[in-house]
């Protein structure tokens, strides 16, 4: 009925059209596309790097605030509805989906990088600039990006399994748009979520593939020509269309559940055989700067010292996180029915942050503790080629082939439940928000996002893509700002109808 | 009545209370006292005495000139406060304030603000005075200690304007059942209304409830809106409730009822 009104084919169409534009232009002139890319992330993170901390610092006071709040209570779902997935299928297709790949690629070497190169007003390799290191690596990946992740899932959920419409961020603005989600307002949020999602997956297929083979290169010697990364990327493609095809139950759920069983197998390994104590000395101490220092962390952008570093990082960090919200978002949406609204804010903030947190101290402590103690310098490395850091760890551990084996197997098995996703996602988002998306479908998407990520890893477009996607950020937190707004809306009508039709 | 209200004005008000039935009548003027203030309120006492066969007294008080208007107003048990408003603009309400608005926010008595409309008929022509009364209702507590007034007023052959302004809800379905429970309940009152008079129109328009009321009382020229006052949707409201924005804005008299 509704699902009929939303006219599916105008998204899809122009969301290939305006695809096929930016790839075509990243074929025939990667430069201008490079140009006309770095100009606008540029600018944007420029001028309204101060918007993004705001907003995710107003998104986290907000979902902590709904979650204490009356409405902690009412259920994504029927009020007799129960969560469709387990605790412990959903935390891991929670953090499959948010973060994964790049806590593989930055558990080790973000805290190094920031060490080596920390703000200006920090000496290098001191001390001070580890703890620094640390409380920054805890800020990036800890609590804020979950923070927006929830405001948009929550919305999403709760339009569409409380408020029966489909799962399309459109939805979500009824209360404020009325009808007009249904015209061209309301294409036009779904296609910038297409866009993000689409350049956002391609660009992490293509610098995934590129760790993976790194990876490959420094453990078994394989050549690091561009044919091989190809092949990578092409057998992740066919394992993705594969989980794709078998669904997002078991395939994604299976896949997500493996690899959080492999990670935490990992994460226990180097805490047991490494420096046990000093890992979770790092780990206490550095939850307490952070607990500490939480709000000038998240308003902190050092406009007198030190602001080039944070545009690279933490704005950069901002800016990701939110253009990669609507495919997180819908996903984190699509997993969380049947559960209350307190429990979805509190699990999706808390757990993945606490896992991360300790991943960052075990892997980043471990590293410093090399440093530090053992007097093997293993930053100057690392901060010249960040993704075999990792590697360049294990080799300091026994079993370092094997480690490294596995932790090559989970940055494929996160690659492929990333990529998984996000054609699920795809799918649905140009399928008018329903579920069950035809396989054709599916593959389409599976495909164009394997071709993009190859066409602009030969022609060097892909940092390009990357800017392009983050571009995405600043429509895209004006939109979280006002799901906010909607979602007040609705959350307070929820008893109004119900007493007028009693 | 302030300092600054022509001579002529007041007189014409007079007229106008006429026509509502007005028996008593209470001058107050909000000043520090002075010889020549009591002289005109007196001055002004005489005239309206000769236009009206009601009595008339006055007073002078001075202090906040809202809360002595209300709580003198609540000591004389009076049926209704009488003031004279202007259109303000936004801006100038915000940043200055408004008497009137204060008066509304404060008084738990009737309040009529008589705007540009409804001219006054010339003396001794027996027309209605309100052609065309808008009544807004939102069907709450508020919305249904104005409906007597409306019925009183249609009773003397006013054109009643039902207007209910409908707020989308959260999702396609609850809005549609929210407009049907409008539609239904506003054709309830105005049978139940129709019952005393029969020139009563239904109107249901979605959109929010202050610029709808306004938009529609200027497109359609009425001379008087009614409107129960507090009915101000859960949670605050930053602008001030939907009676003080209409007040602001609307270039028609109103009943405020509280």
């Amino acid at each position: 009925m509704i699902g009929e009104r939303i006219s599916r084919h105008t998204v899809f169409l122009l969301s290939i059209i305006v695809i096929g534009i930016f790839i075509g232009l990243g074929i025939v002139d990667p430069v201008l596309l490079g140009r006309v890319s770095s100009f606008l992330y540029d600018h944007i993170i420029e001028y309204f790097g101060w918007w993004f901390l705001l907003a995710a610092f107003f998104l986290l006071i907000f979902s902590i605030a709904l979650a204490f709040s009356r409405y902690g209570d009412i259920r994504l779902g029927r009020d007799d509805e129960k969560p469709q997935y387990s605790y412990f299928g959903w935390i891991s297709m929670l953090f499959a989906a948010g973060m994964g790949i790049g806590l593989i690629f930055w558990g080790v070497s973000e805290p190094l990088v920031h060490y080596i190169d920390p703000p200006q007003f920090l000496t290098p390799e001191t001390a001070e600039a580890a703890a620094f290191s640390m409380r920054y690596s805890f800020f990036h990946w800890g609590l804020h990006p979950w923070a927006v992740y929830i405001v948009m899932g929550l919305s999403i959920a709760y339009f569409s399994f409380r408020r029966g419409m489909a799962p399309l961020i459109s939805s979500c603005f009824y209360p404020l748009l009325g009808d007009r989600i249904f015209g061209a307002a309301g294409h036009l949020i779904d296609i910038l979520a297409v866009f993000a999602t689409i350049f956002g997956i391609a660009t992490s297929l293509g610098l995934g593939a590129l760790q993976i083979h790194s990876g490959l290169s420094t453990l078994y010697g394989i050549p690091g020509t561009i044919e091989w990364t190809i092949g990578i990327i092409g057998i992740a493609t066919v394992f993705f269309m594969a989980s794709s095809i078998v669904g997002l139950d078991r395939g994604i759920q299976t896949l997500s559940k493996l690899n959080i069983i492999i990670a935490t197998l990992l994460l226990l390994f180097i805490l047991v055989l490494g420096p046990t104590a000093y890992i979770l000395n790092v780990f206490t101490s550095t939850i307490g700067t952070y607990a500490n220092s939480i709000l000038e962390l998240s308003l902190q952008s050092y406009p007198f010292s030190g602001y080039t570093w944070i545009r690279t990082w933490t704005l950069f960090y901002w800016a990701w996180w939110i253009s990669w919200s609507p495919f997180v978002g819908l996903f984190i949406a699509r997993i969380s029915r049947g559960r209350t609204i307190r429990e979805f804010v509190l699990g999706v903030l808390a757990l993945p942050t606490v896992f991360t947190f300790l991943w960052f101290s075990v892997f980043g402590g471990s590293a410093f503790h090399l440093q530090f103690q053992e007097g093997i310098d293993i930053a100057a490395g690392v901060a010249a080629d960040p993704s075999i850091a990792l590697f360049t760890l294990f080799e300091h551990y026994p079993l370092a082939p094997l480690l490294s084996f596995i932790a090559i197997l989970l940055l494929f098995v996160f690659f492929v439940t990333s990529a998984d996703s996000a054609t699920f996602i795809l799918g649905s988002l140009t399928y008018g928000g329903r579920e069950l998306v035809p396989v054709s479908r599916k593959l389409l998407w599976g495909a164009i996002q394997s071709t993009t990520a190859i066409i602009l890893l030969v022609t060097g477009g892909l940092l390009a893509l990357q800017q392009m996607a983050i571009t995405a950020a600043l429509p895209f937190t004006g939109v979280l700002i006002l799901l906010c707004v909607n979602l007040l809306r609705g959350l307070s009508e929820e008893e109004f109808d119900k007493d007028a039709e009693s | 009545m302030s300092r600054n209200e022509k001579k002529r004005t007041i007189l014409e008000s007079v007229s106008l209370l006429r026509t509502l039935g007005v028996e008593s009548i209470h001058l107050l003027h909000v000043a520090e006292p002075g010889p020549d203030r009591i002289a005109w309120l007196q001055s002004m006492e005489k005239a309206m005495t000769g236009a009206c066969p009601c009595t008339v007294d006055h007073e002078i008080e001075s202090g906040h000139v809202a809360t002595v208007i209300s709580s003198l107003a609540e000591e004389k048990k009076v049926d209704f406060i009488y003031m004279e408003g202007h259109r303000r603009s936004f801006l100038f309400t915000a940043f200055l304030g408004s008497t009137t608005r204060d008066v509304i926010r404060l008084t738990r008595i009737p309040a009529f603000v008589r705007r540009s409309r409804p001219e006054l008929p010339p003396p001794g022509s027996d027309a209605c005075l309100f052609a065309s009364v808008l009544v807004a209702t939102d069907f709450g507590e508020a919305a249904q200690r104005a409906i007597p007034y409306a019925r009183q007023l249609a009773r003397q052959g006013c054109r009643i304007h039902l207007l209910h302004v409908h707020q989308r809800a959260a999702d396609p379905h609850t809005n549609a059942r929210r407009f049907e429970r409008g539609e239904r309940r506003l054709k309830e009152l105005a049978d139940d209304l129709r019952s005393e008079a029969p020139s009563v129109e239904t109107h249901h328009i979605t959109g929010n409830a202050d610029q709808v009321i306004l938009r529609f009382a200027e497109t359609q020229a009425t001379d008087l809106i009614v409107i129960g006052r507090f009915n101000a949707p859960p949670g605050w409201n930053i602008t001030g409730s939907t009676a003080e924005r209409v007040v602001d804005q609307a270039q028609s008299s109103l009943l405020l009822v509280p």
